[in-house]
C-alpha cells in the first residue's frame, strides 16, 4: 500500500507544479488579497506578475530536478518507459491520448491567444489630483464666523421680535441655519446624483458610467481639505487634470449656477449629512 | 376620474378585534415584515428624538408643516407625499384605508424605486425608522383616531400561488379580462389609451408606471408586493382596488404575470458588438436579421449636468444593436416611450428657465402634440490612442462629437428623419452639417409602448467633421433621447455615459498557419522523444535484466 502511494519525481514535480500555479497563485491569491483589502471580488495577479511567477516556477523545477543525475534520473526514466514500452493497450490508448492532445492543446493556445481582441476600456484614474494654486489657500468664510457677523445676526433676531439672544447662542443658532440652508441647497442641486443620504446613489447616479462619489466613503472626502472639494464643486468635472479622465466626470461647473457663498455653504450641508468632516490643513511651522 | 377616499367605507371596529386582526396579518404577511427587532416602545423622548430626524432627513421634501411642500418639491414629478391628508400609496389595507405602521416603516426602509423617495435602510437604523415613522404619523390626526384604525382594515391574503408558465397564462388573461391594458397597455408599458388624462388626487399629472421596468415598480417586483399593490389600489392616485372584482386566485396568477413581464438592467457589460454580415445590411427594424446582434443595454439618465437640468426623464434604457457589412454600419436602437409624438411645434420650446432644474408642472409644457420624440447617437469626431475621448456631454471646445440625429416629426413628414450635426461643448448650440455632407439613413416604428429605430450610414466619408470607423477598435457611443410628451426638447433630456461600439475584426489568415506550424513542432517533439524513450527505456530494462530483453533483438548499448 505504502508503495502505490509513493509518487515517482516526475508526479511530485506535476503536482507541485499545479498546487503552487493554480493552487496558490491562480486561486488562493486572488481571494487572500479581496479578504486582506475588505475588495467586493477576487483580486486576481496582474498578467505580467503571473507570467513572471511562472517562469520562476518553472526555471525552479527545472533546476531542482537536474542538479543531480539521481533526481534527472527520477524524473526521467518513469517517463522513458511510460513512453518507450509498449505495455497494456489501455496504456497504449492513453499514450495515443497524450500525443494527440498536447499538441492540439499547444496549436490551440496560439490561436486563442492570437485571437483580435479589444484592449479592455477601463484604465487608471487618478481620484484626487493636485488642485490649482488659487483654490489651495482659501478657507470656507462660514466656518469661522467673525463677532460681526453674529452681532448681525442678533440684530435680525431682535428686528424678528425675539427676545435677547446671548452671542454664544446667537452664534449657535446661526450654523445651524446656515447648515439647514446648505442642505437644502445640496437636497436640490446635488441629491439627484450624490444622493440625499450623500452616498452616491441618488435618483440620477445610474446611468453615469463613472459613479458620482460616495461622501460616506473614509477614503473619499475626508482626506482631502475643504477648499479641494471647494474647487471640484465650483470647476466640476471639466475642470479635473487629463490624469483624472474629465471626459467621464458628470460632476456639473457649479460655479456657472451657484454664487461662491452658496458654493461654501452647500459644502455645510454635504459634510452634514455624510456625517463626516474635511481633513484639517496642516500647520506650517 | 376620482380619486376621492371613500370615507365612508371606515367603520367603527369594536376594541379588541383589531389587535385579533393584526395579530392575524402578523402571520398573513409575515414574507412583507420589513422589520427585524421589536419597534422600540414610544414615548415624549422618542417622539422628539423622530421630530430632529424627520427635520434633518425628510424637511427638505416633505416640508416643515408636512405638507409635501419642501424647498425640494417643485422639481419633482411624482411631488412628495403630503401627509397631512393620511392618502398613503403603498399600503397592504384596503381601498382609502391609512397604511399600518408596518406598511409606513417598510416604505421608509425601502424608499420608492423610481422616485425621490431615498431608501432611508441604508444610513438609518431600525430604531431611527420606527421613531420618524411615529413622527410623521402625528401630521395627520386620522391616524390618532380609534375610528380610522387601519388593523382591522389589513387585506388577508391567502398562500401564495407559486409562479409557473400556467399560472403566468391565466394571469395574462386576467390583465386582458380587468382591462388593465386602459391604463398600462397592450404589453404593461404604460401606454394605454387613457394613460395620457390621468391626474393624482391633488391634481398634478400622473405618468401610469411601465410595469416591464422591475427596477422602478413602486412597492418591490416580487409577486407578494405586486399582489397587494392591486388588491388594495394606490391611494390618491386612479390606480384602482381589484379587491371585490377579482377572485383571490385571479389575483394571484395576474400578481406571477406582472412579475414576469418585469425585465432588469444590471449589466456590467460596455460594449455594443457590430457583427460582420456578408450581405445587405437590414433597412427596417422588423428584419429578422437583427437576431444575429447581440444587444447592449444602455442605461440613461436625466440631463443633470448643465441647466436646464432635468430629473424627471422617460426613457431610462436604451438596447443597441449593431451590424456591418464592407460599407456600411447599422445601428438598431429600441426603447419605450408610451406615446408615438409625432408633431414639433418650435415655437413652444422654453430658453428661458429660473432655476438650476426644470420645474415639471410649471416650466414645460408635458402633453402630447407639442414635442417631437427623437433619439441622438454620439461619437468623437477624432478616434485618439489612449483612454482620451471628448466630454460624453456634447464634447469641448477643443475636442468636437459627431450626432446622428433621429427625428419623429421628419419620420412622419416622409423626410430623411436622421440628421447629421457636429457638437463643441454643452454651452453652444448643435450644428447641423451642411446638405451635402448629410450621409445618415433610417426609419422607425412605434409598437405598443416601445420605439423601434434603424440608423445607418457608411463605414467611410470624406466629410472630416465625421466619425470614420475601423474595425477591432473601441469606438466610443453614447445617446441622448427625448420624450415629447414628457416635455423634453433641447437640453431637456436622458443621456447616457459613453459605451463603446466595437466592428468584430475578422480573423487573419495568418494565425491558422502559426497555429498549425505550432501544432506541427510540437508533434515532431513527441516523435522524437518516443523514439529516444524505446531506446532508452529498452537500455534500462536490459541493466535490470538481459535476459528479458533478449528476445527484442536489441544488443545492448553501444559502449
Ligand atoms: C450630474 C451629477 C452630479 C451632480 C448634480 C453633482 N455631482 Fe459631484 N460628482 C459627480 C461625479 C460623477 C463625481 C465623481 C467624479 C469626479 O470626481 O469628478 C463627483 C465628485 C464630486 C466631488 C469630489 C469628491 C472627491 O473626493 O473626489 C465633490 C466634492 C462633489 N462631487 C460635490 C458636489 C456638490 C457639492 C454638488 C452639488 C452642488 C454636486 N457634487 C453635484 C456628479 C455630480
Ligand atoms: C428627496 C426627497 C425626499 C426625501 C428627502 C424624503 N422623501 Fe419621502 N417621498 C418622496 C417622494 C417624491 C414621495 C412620493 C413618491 C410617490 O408618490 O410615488 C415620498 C413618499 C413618502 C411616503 C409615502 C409612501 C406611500 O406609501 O405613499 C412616506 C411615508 C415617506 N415618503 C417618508 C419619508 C421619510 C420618513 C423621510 C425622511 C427619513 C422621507 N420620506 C424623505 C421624497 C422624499
Ligand atoms: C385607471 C387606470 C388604471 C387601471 C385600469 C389600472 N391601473 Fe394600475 N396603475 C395606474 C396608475 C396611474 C398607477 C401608478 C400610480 C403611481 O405611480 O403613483 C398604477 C400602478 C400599478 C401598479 C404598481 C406599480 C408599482 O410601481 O409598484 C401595479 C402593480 C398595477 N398598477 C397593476 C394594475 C393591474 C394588474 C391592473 C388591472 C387589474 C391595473 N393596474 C389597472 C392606473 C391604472
Amino acid at each position: 500500500m505504502r508503495d502505490r502511494l509513493q509518487l515517482n519525481l516526475f508526479w511530485r514535480a506535476a503536482l507541485f507544479y499545479v498546487v503552487v500555479f493554480y493552487g496558490g497563485l491562480v486561486w488562493l491569491f486572488p481571494r487572500v488579497s479581496q479578504w486582506a483589502v475588505e475588495a467586493p471580488e477576487p483580486l486576481p495577479l496582474p498578467a505580467a506578475a503571473l507570467s513572471m511567477y511562472w517562469w520562476l516556477l518553472l526555471t525552479g523545477l527545472f533546476i531542482y530536478v537536474s542538479s543531480s543525475e539521481a533526481r534527472r534520473q527520477a524524473f526521467l526514466h518513469p517517463l522513458y518507459r511510460w513512453f518507450g514500452v509498449r505495455g497494456t493497450r489501455r496504456r497504449q490508448a492513453l499514450r495515443w491520448g497524450v500525443l494527440v492532445a498536447l499538441p492540439a492543446a499547444v496549436g490551440g493556445m496560439f490561436y486563442w491567444d492570437g485571437l483580435p481582441r479589444l484592449s479592455s476600456p477601463a484604465g487608471i484614474r487618478s481620484q484626487h489630483p493636485t488642485m490649482p494654486k488659487a483654490f489651495a489657500k482659501l478657507a470656507n468664510p462660514l466656518r469661522h464666523l467673525s463677532a460681526e457677523q453674529v452681532r448681525a445676526y442678533q440684530a435680525t433676531l431682535v428686528a424678528r421680535g425675539a427676545a435677547d439672544v446671548p452671542p454664544e447662542a446667537a452664534r449657535e443658532r446661526l450654523v445651524a441655519q446656515l447648515v439647514g440652508e446648505g442642505a437644502g441647497l445640496y437636497a436640490i442641486n446635488c441629491r439627484p446624483c450624490h444622493g440625499m443620504q450623500a452616498n452616491g446613489a441618488g435618483p440620477m447616479a445610474r446611468g453615469f458610467r463613472l459613479k458620482p462619489a460616495d461622501f460616506r466613503d473614509p477614503g473619499l472626502l475626508p482626506t482631502v481639505v475643504e477648499s479641494y472639494a471647494f474647487w471640484r464643486v465650483s470647476k466640476g468635472g471639466p475642470g479635473l487634470p487629463a490624469a483624472s479622465t474629465p471626459w467621464d466626470s458628470a460632476m456639473p461647473i457649479w460655479e456657472l449656477d451657484l454664487g461662491e457663498e452658496e458654493r461654501w455653504k452647500v459644502l455645510l450641508g454635504e459634510y452634514f449629512l455624510s456625517g463626516v468632516g474635511p481633513r484639517e490643513p496642516e500647520k506650517l511651522p | 376620474m376620482s380619486v376621492a377616499r371613500s370615507m365612508g367605507s371606515r367603520c367603527h371596529g369594536r376594541p379588541g378585534l383589531p389587535a385579533l386582526a393584526a395579530l392575524l396579518v402578523v402571520i398573513g404577511t409575515a414574507k412583507l415584515a420589513w422589520s427585524q427587532a421589536p419597534r422600540p416602545p414610544q414615548s415624549e423622548q422618542t417622539l422628539a428624538e423622530g421630530r430632529r430626524i424627520y427635520s434633518e432627513r425628510c424637511v427638505y421634501c416633505h416640508g416643515e408643516k408636512g405638507d409635501g411642500n419642501g424647498p425640494v418639491a417643485d422639481y419633482l414629478d411624482p411631488r412628495p407625499r403630503d401627509f397631512t391628508v393620511g392618502m398613503f400609496k403603498l399600503r397592504t389595507t384596503h381601498s382609502g384605508e391609512l397604511p399600518t405602521d408596518e406598511d409606513l416603516f417598510r416604505v421608509v426602509s425601502r424608499g420608492i424605486p423610481g422616485t425621490a423617495m431615498p431608501r432611508w435602510e441604508l444610513t438609518l437604523s431600525e430604531e431611527q425608522r420606527w421613531k420618524v415613522v411615529d413622527f410623521i404619523k402625528a401630521f395627520s390626526p386620522e391616524f390618532a383616531d380609534r375610528a380610522f384604525d387601519p388593523a382591522s382594515k389589513v387585506v388577508q391574503a391567502s398562500a401564495p400561488i407559486p409562479p409557473s408558465p400556467e399560472s403566468i397564462a391565466k394571469g395574462r388573461a386576467v390583465f386582458e379580462r380587468a382591462k388593465c391594458f386602459e391604463c398600462h397597455g397592450r404589453d404593461g408599458r404604460g401606454d394605454g389609451q387613457k394613460s395620457d388624462t390621468l391626474e393624482d388626487g391633488w391634481g398634478f399629472k400622473l405618468r401610469v408606471r411601465n410595469l416591464t421596468r422591475g427596477w422602478n415598480l413602486k412597492g418591490g417586483a416580487e409577486p407578494q408586493d405586486i399582489y397587494y399593490r392591486f388588491t388594495t389600489g394606490l391611494n390618491g392616485t386612479p390606480m384602482p382596488s381589484f379587491r371585490t372584482t377579482l377572485s383571490e386566485e385571479e389575483r394571484w396568477h395576474l400578481a406571477n404575470y406582472i412579475a414576469s413581464l418585469a425585465r432588469t438592467r444590471e449589466s456590467e457589460q460596455v460594449v455594443v458588438k457590430a457583427k460582420r454580415v456578408s450581405g445587405d445590411l437590414p433597412q427596417t427594424p422588423e428584419h429578422p436579421d437583427w437576431k444575429l446582434a447581440e444587444a447592449l443595454q444602455v442605461p440613461l439618465t436625466g440631463q443633470v449636468l448643465a441647466r436646464p437640468r432635468w430629473q424627471n426623464i422617460s426613457v431610462e434604457l436604451v438596447e443597441a444593436r449593431a451590424l456591418y457589412n464592407d460599407r456600411e454600419l447599422a445601428l438598431l436602437l429600441v426603447w419605450d416611450d408610451p406615446f408615438a409624438d409625432t408633431e414639433h411645434h418650435a415655437d413652444r420650446e422654453v430658453s428661458r428657465f429660473e432655476a438650476t432644474y426644470v420645474r415639471p408642472f410649471a416650466d414645460i409644457p408635458r402633453k402630447p402634440g407639442v414635442f417631437r420624440d427623437a433619439i441622438a447617437v454620439q461619437f468623437p469626431v477624432r478616434l485618439r490612442e489612449g483612454a482620451r475621448k471628448p466630454h460624453f456631454f456634447r464634447g469641448d471646445a477643443s475636442d468636437p462629437v459627431n450626432l446622428w440625429l433621429w427625428k419623429a416629426d421628419r419620420q412622419r413628414q416622409g423626410l430623411n428623419p436622421v440628421e447629421e450635426y457636429n457638437a463643441r461643448g454643452f454651452r453652444t448650440p448643435l450644428v447641423l452639417q451642411p446638405e451635402g455632407d448629410q450621409h445618415v439613413h433610417g426609419g422607425g416604428s412605434w409598437q405598443a409602448g416601445q420605439w423601434r429605430v434603424v440608423v445607418r450610414r457608411a463605414l467611410r466619408t470624406e466629410d472630416r467633421q465625421d466619425i470614420q470607423f475601423e474595425e477591432g477598435r473601441l469606438i466610443p457611443i453614447a445617446f441622448n433621447s427625448w420624450d415629447g410628451s414628457n416635455g423634453e426638447h433641447g437640453l431637456i433630456m436622458s443621456l447616457s455615459a459613453w459605451s463603446f461600439l466595437a466592428l468584430e475584426a475578422p480573423v487573419p489568415a495568418s494565425l491558422y498557419l502559426y497555429a498549425l506550424l505550432a501544432l506541427l513542432a510540437v508533434g515532431l517533439g513527441e516523435w522524437w522523444f518516443v523514439r529516444y524513450s524505446r531506446r532508452r527505456s529498452l537500455e534500462l530494462a536490459w541493466q535490470d535484466d538481459p535476459e528479458r530483453v533478449a528476445p527484442t533483438g536489441w544488443r545492448g548499448p553501444v559502449v
